[in-house]
């Protein structure tokens, strides 16, 4: 044993040092939050949960039925049942998430090429049945006027997952179409 | 119905090729013979002479533009808008037809006397620009002479 | 063989070979998507382009022979370069609507696009905006997701041998469409929706239903003919959605007909049966399984005791597999004791064992459904094997495109008789006559097979009963003319390799045992050996029915008896011969002939049980009713017209309380107080597999003349003038295809055909209804004026339970000819 450490164990120097950062952080402005009196603004882009994204122009759900979010899904929580509408078109009958077997990395909102699913910053759920946790069609598009309302929804979309559908639904320019039929 | 020269003919076709729709061709061209232009009751008559589906009849027929899908004129003007003639004027020819004698692209005239059909190159570039009336070749056209060349087909 | 490089690597095809196939065979990949194996090379899509060493230009693999020495590159840069153009070019026009296009995840353009296309283009222009043809029953028609490979056009009139299809009009505007633009009417095979690379042409019953990458597929065994077709089913939430067939794969080597691409959902039926249920005063009354099996035991026991065992009939299912057929005679035979057994094999292929082995003295008749292939010429006699066989009927069509000589002897104009290259216009039932004057012409002119014949000892008796069958008779019967006759004879006997065939069953009236043997004795004076007689057995079973000893003279694989039971002419149409009577999935008030008599012998039973998976016609007749498991509900064996015995797998859970049918007789004996010592199908597997290696194919061949004389059905006279002839449509198969919603769009009631001059003498319209009156009873039909069949005479289906044909029919109890003399009225 040198003679600094025989100092350092004489006076509790390492003591006073430990107690020296307890010290600090009795007066320093704290970190943690009082939730859920105090509550944080969640961070852009947050996983919470699921919305169906409602379309502004026709008031109903963007979601075509193709399938690729359950496709994709690796707890396979989405269930989509389809069929033919009146005018032959394709319609959603039933959009379905077991919302308790999400694991919430979003792959159903990356793989969505008309981005008509988002995950909302929406949290704070629970209930006391498993039932509750299976939403339905209706129940997903109410989370979308209730979450995503105003320009929070769309600005989500933007800046988070730009559908890879923009690069081809694209309708073509007056411009080079004139030029192609000359 | 064709009449019984015309179903002379086509059956000796029948015998002349080793396939059946290698007859189809010359049939269809006695067939549009006959009746001017290629209706669907034609084509019909046809597939079921030579005993082939109605479907290849009728895309034989559609694909090759010397068969007519409605009825002509009794003479056509086939008339080239490609670049050489359309350099040396056949636009303003176009119009000229229109006016002088009512022809319209496609259309027959309310008499019945032309069909105008605006064609691909024919190969007569350096005299553009050229035309077909029925199977004569006319070149180095004009507002001035096509009036006389179609006068002569009445 | 040709030996050639493909990317370095020695290959070796067959001569004649393309470099795509030299390709495919060894497991290279090039992409493509207008070339299918079954077509000729079309060269159209241009992505199977490959370079060749030695010439200046890459070329379309599909369209080049591969020949020695070739040294082929499939994946240079270059090659690459141009199919990502290819691609593009391709996508100008096509809507990229893969998210509600359902061909999405198994489609070739997405898969290509995936694999090589970047997702820009080069080329702008309006995409294509046309909307899908909704017209049809089945087949939905998308013309702006079509690439114009011309797979479908070319597979429908080269293949198919229909032609319904056609590329119509030229360049940017050409559509994929029926000839005049008007909506799909045509065989309904589908085959066109498996080969197209895109969405253009789809399944109109999946639309919307299932995403392909949620399809589970598993194989399964189409429960219709007896060509025993391999179904690929897709499966979601265990429901078959859909049914396809895969390339290469089964006996029928991808092929399906519409009955087995579209029919499998006769088993999702409102008309299933749920519950064992008890007539109790006139009423079907919901039972539990227990009570129904105590009833019968109870009865069952009651009439054993009262009138013997031999008071107990039975009726297999050629729809029910090996293992239940063999238990339902274990049943018979052991459990009640009694040989009364048979099936509506005995209206067909019972009938053809029969003629085998008085002809040749063997058993087991079984067909090659490759054997059409290479041979010279070959003979239908009144059958439309392209109707009752679809896939057997491919192979017959495919043989005369590839220079067989197709001689049809048929009395209506039929699929068959189209592509035939000689069709022999015989009047309809004469198959014996026109078959004794092709005998006699031989014998005359000596052109039989000596060898064969002088050793053969009947012959001078058999060629005397032939004397009566002169050209000229043989004409005037028929209304052949001579020297047609004397052609086909030639053709026939100067051929190297022939094939005689024709189709026979419970649902067709113009052949019967004597057209069989007429057929076998031909066989003989053509020295042919008796594999060119190819008679199929007519549905998914029967083959197999057969060897499992469902039949009243032998027992499994052809155990004598002792005993020959009762058969089936004994059983249904002799009232009172019996007292009880077990059905197993068989509807004789539909299928069989002659209702009415049916009707008086099910009244005069004291106990009838239908055991079935739908409420039948029979089964309303019925004391007891058990309901039993489909095809898709249970695991089993098919054995199909080749004599090939395939699995069926367990696909889907059964229907309501319904049991598999051996489970049901296994559960039936017990109550009886007797076991039948199986706990599982392979108990009786192992069962079946023992007595097949004592009694299997253990007959030696002989040769024997069987003379048949012509005996007419029914002959027309003043008050019933007109012949009616029972022929099978092709929508479907027995009566259980038409409890199939998707078939029964194309072919929901039995039609009455008949020729224009016959319907303007009785004053009937298209689509008009007729009353049909034959000597046995009266039905109403909608009739359909056609040009295809001859004056004089009617054609109808069996099939339909509402339409009841067989109220007209009759039955002559040995197999003959039994074609009706109708009067038709205007209704």
């Amino acid at each position: 044993m040198t003679a600094s450490e025989l100092i350092k164990k004489i006076f509790f120097l390492e003591i006073i040092k430990g107690l020296g950062l307890t010290v600090k952080h009795f007066v320093s402005p704290s970190i943690t939050r009082q939730y859920p009196i105090e509550k944080r603004e969640p961070v852009p882009g947050a996983r919470g949960l699921h919305a169906l994204v409602r379309d502004a122009e026709t008031g109903k759900e963007r979601c075509v039925g193709c399938g690729l979010c359950a496709a994709m899904c690796p707890s396979q929580c989405i269930h989509i049942y389809t069929s033919e509408g009146e005018e032959h078109q394709k319609i959603v009958d039933r959009y379905e998430v077991e919302v308790l077997r999400c694991v919430y990395c979003a792959l159903c909102v990356e793989a969505c090429p008309y981005a008509a699913l988002v995950l909302t910053d929406h949290f704070e759920y629970s209930g006391y049945t498993r039932e509750e946790f299976y939403y339905t069609k209706e129940m997903l598009l109410a989370n979308w006027d209730k979450y995503m309302s105003g320009d929070k929804g769309m600005n989500y979309i933007k800046n988070f997952w730009r559908p890879r559908s923009g690069d081809f639904a694209k309708k073509v320019e007056s411009e080079p179409a004139e030029k192609v039929e000359k | 119905m064709l009449n019984e020269t015309a179903l002379q003919e086509i059956q000796e076709l029948k015998i002349r090729y080793p396939e059946r729709e290698s007859a189809l061709l010359p049939a269809l061209y006695i067939a549009q013979r006959e009746f001017g232009w290629l209706s669907n009751e034609a084509l019909l008559h046809v597939a079921n002479v030579l005993n082939l589906p109605e479907a290849k009849v009728r895309g034989t027929a559609s694909f090759y533009s010397m068969f007519k899908d409605k009825p002509a004129g009794r003479n056509i003007v086939q008339l080239c808008t490609n670049i050489s003639c359309m350099i040396a004027g056949s636009d303003g020819l176009v119009n000229f037809l229109q006016t002088r004698y009512g022809m319209k692209p496609d259309e027959t005239t309310p008499d019945g006397r032309f069909s105008l059909i605006l064609m691909e190159c024919i190969g007569a570039c350096g005299t553009a620009p050229a035309m077909l009336v029925n199977t004569d070749f006319h070149e180095n056209l004009t507002e001035q002479n096509i009036g006389e060349i179609l006068e002569t087909y009445k | 063989m040709v030996q050639l490089t493909i990317n370095g690597k020695k290959v070796s095809t067959k001569k004649g070979n393309t470099i795509l196939e030299a390709a495919l065979d060894n497991n290279i990949k090039i992409p493509h998507l207008c070339h299918d194996k079954r077509l000729m090379p079309y060269g159209g899509c241009r992505l199977c382009i490959v370079e060749i060493e030695g010439r200046k230009k890459p070329e379309a693999s599909c369209a080049t022979f591969a020949t020695d020495g070739l040294s082929v590159w499939t994946d240079t840069p270059k090659v690459i370069k141009i199919r990502q153009t290819v691609l593009e070019l391709i996508l100008v026009h096509h809507p990229l609507d893969c998210p509600v296009c359902d061909k999405a995840g198994e489609c070739d353009i997405q898969d290509l696009v995936y694999q090589y296309g970047s997702p820009r283009t080069r080329f702008v222009a309006e995409k294509n905006h046309a909307l899908p043809d909704t017209r049809g029953p089945l087949v939905e028609l998308t013309s702006s997701r079509c690439v114009l490979c011309g797979k479908c056009v070319r597979l429908c009139a080269e293949h198919q041998g229909k032609g319904a299809l056609g590329l119509i009009g030229r360049g940017f505007p050409t559509v994929v469409q029926p000839a005049f633009g008007e909506a799909l009417e045509c065989d309904f095979c589908g085959q066109c929706i498996d080969v197209c690379p895109t969405g253009a042409l789809m399944n109109k019953s999946l639309k919307f239903k299932a995403r392909p990458w949620f399809l589970e597929e598993k194989d399964s065994i189409c429960s219709f003919c007896g060509c025993g077709c391999t179904l690929t089913l897709g499966l979601t939430d265990g429901k078959i959605q859909r049914s396809r067939g895969m390339q290469d794969r089964g006996v029928n080597r991808g092929n399906l007909c519409g009955r087995g691409r579209f029919g499998f959902d006769y088993i999702y039926s409102e008309n299933r049966l749920r519950s064992p249920m008890i007539n109790k005063g006139g009423e079907l009354v919901t039972v539990t399984w227990d009570e129904a099996l105590n009833y019968i035991s109870d009865r069952m026991k009651s009439i054993i005791n009262a009138h013997g065992p031999s008071s107990i009939g039975a009726i297999g299912s050629p729809r029910c597999t090996n293992e239940e057929n063999y238990c339902f005679q274990k049943f018979m035979r052991n459990v009640v004791g009694s040989n009364n057994i048979d099936s509506s094999a005995s209206f067909g292929y019972g009938l053809v064992e029969k003629a085998w082995h008085m002809a040749f003295g063997l058993s087991g008749h079984r067909i090659d459904l490759k054997y059409p292939t290479g041979k010279e010429v070959i003979l239908a006699i009144e059958s439309d094997l392209t109707v009752t066989h679809p896939v057997f009927g491919l192979n017959i069509l495919q043989a005369q495109r590839e220079g067989s000589e197709l001689i049809v002897a048929d009395s209506r104009e039929t699929k068959l008789t189209r592509h035939s290259t000689r069709w022999a216009r015989i009047k309809q039932g004469t198959g014996v006559v026109f078959l004794n004057g092709i005998m006699r012409i031989m014998m005359d002119r000596g052109l039989i097979d000596n060898q064969i014949v002088l050793h053969m000892k009947d012959v001078s008796a058999f060629e005397e009963t032939l004397k009566e069958y002169t050209p000229s008779k043989v004409s005037e019967i028929t209304g052949l003319s001579r020297d047609e006759l004397v052609t086909i004879t030639e053709t026939l006997v100067h051929a190297k390799t022939r094939m005689l065939t024709l189709s026979i069953g419970v649902s067709e009236n113009s052949k019967g045992l004597d057209t069989v043997l007429a057929a076998t004795n031909l066989i003989h004076l053509l020295g042919e050996s008796p594999d060119a007689l190819q008679i199929p057995a007519e549905y998914a079973n029967t083959f197999g029915l057969y060897q499992m000893g469902v039949r009243p003279d032998a027992g499994p694989a052809y155990q004598w008896t002792g005993v020959e039971g009762k058969n089936i002419f004994e059983m249904l149409y002799e009232p009172y011969s019996l007292k009880a009577l077990y059905i197993m999935g068989a509807d004789p008030l539909v299928n069989f002939p002659d209702k009415s008599e049916i009707i008086t012998t099910l009244k005069s039973l004291y106990l009838l049980i239908v055991q079935d998976i739908a409420l039948t016609e029979t089964a309303k007749f019925a004391h007891v009713i058990l309901p039993a498991s489909s095809w898709a509900e249970k695991e089993g064996t098919y054995t199909n017209a080749e004599g090939v015995s395939q699995m069926l797998p367990r696909l889907i859970e059964p229907a309501g309380q319904s049991l598999p049918d051996w489970k049901i007789l296994k559960n039936l004996a017990r109550t009886m107080g007797e076991d039948m010592a199986v706990h599982d199908t392979t108990d009786i597997v192992r069962e079946i597999d023992s007595l097949r290696v004592k009694y299997y194919d253990s007959f030696p061949m002989t040769r024997i003349f069987n003379p048949v004389h012509y005996v007419p059905g029914e002959e027309p006279d003043t008050e019933y003038p007109v012949n009616m002839v029972l022929r099978d449509v092709l929508q479907h198969a027995g009566s259980m295809s038409t409890r199939s919603k998707t078939l029964n769009l194309i072919s929901s009631e039995a039609l009455l055909e008949i020729n224009r001059t016959d319907a303007d003498r009785f004053g009937i319209s298209h689509n008009g209804y007729v009353k049909v009156i034959s000597r046995r009873g009266t039905v109403y039909l909608k009739a359909a004026v056609s040009d295809s069949v001859p004056d004089g005479n009617v054609y109808v289906p069996t099939h339909f339970p509402h339409s009841a044909v067989s109220t007209l029919t009759h039955q002559s109890g040995k197999g003959r000819i039994t074609t009706e003399a109708v009067r038709i009225e205007t209704a």
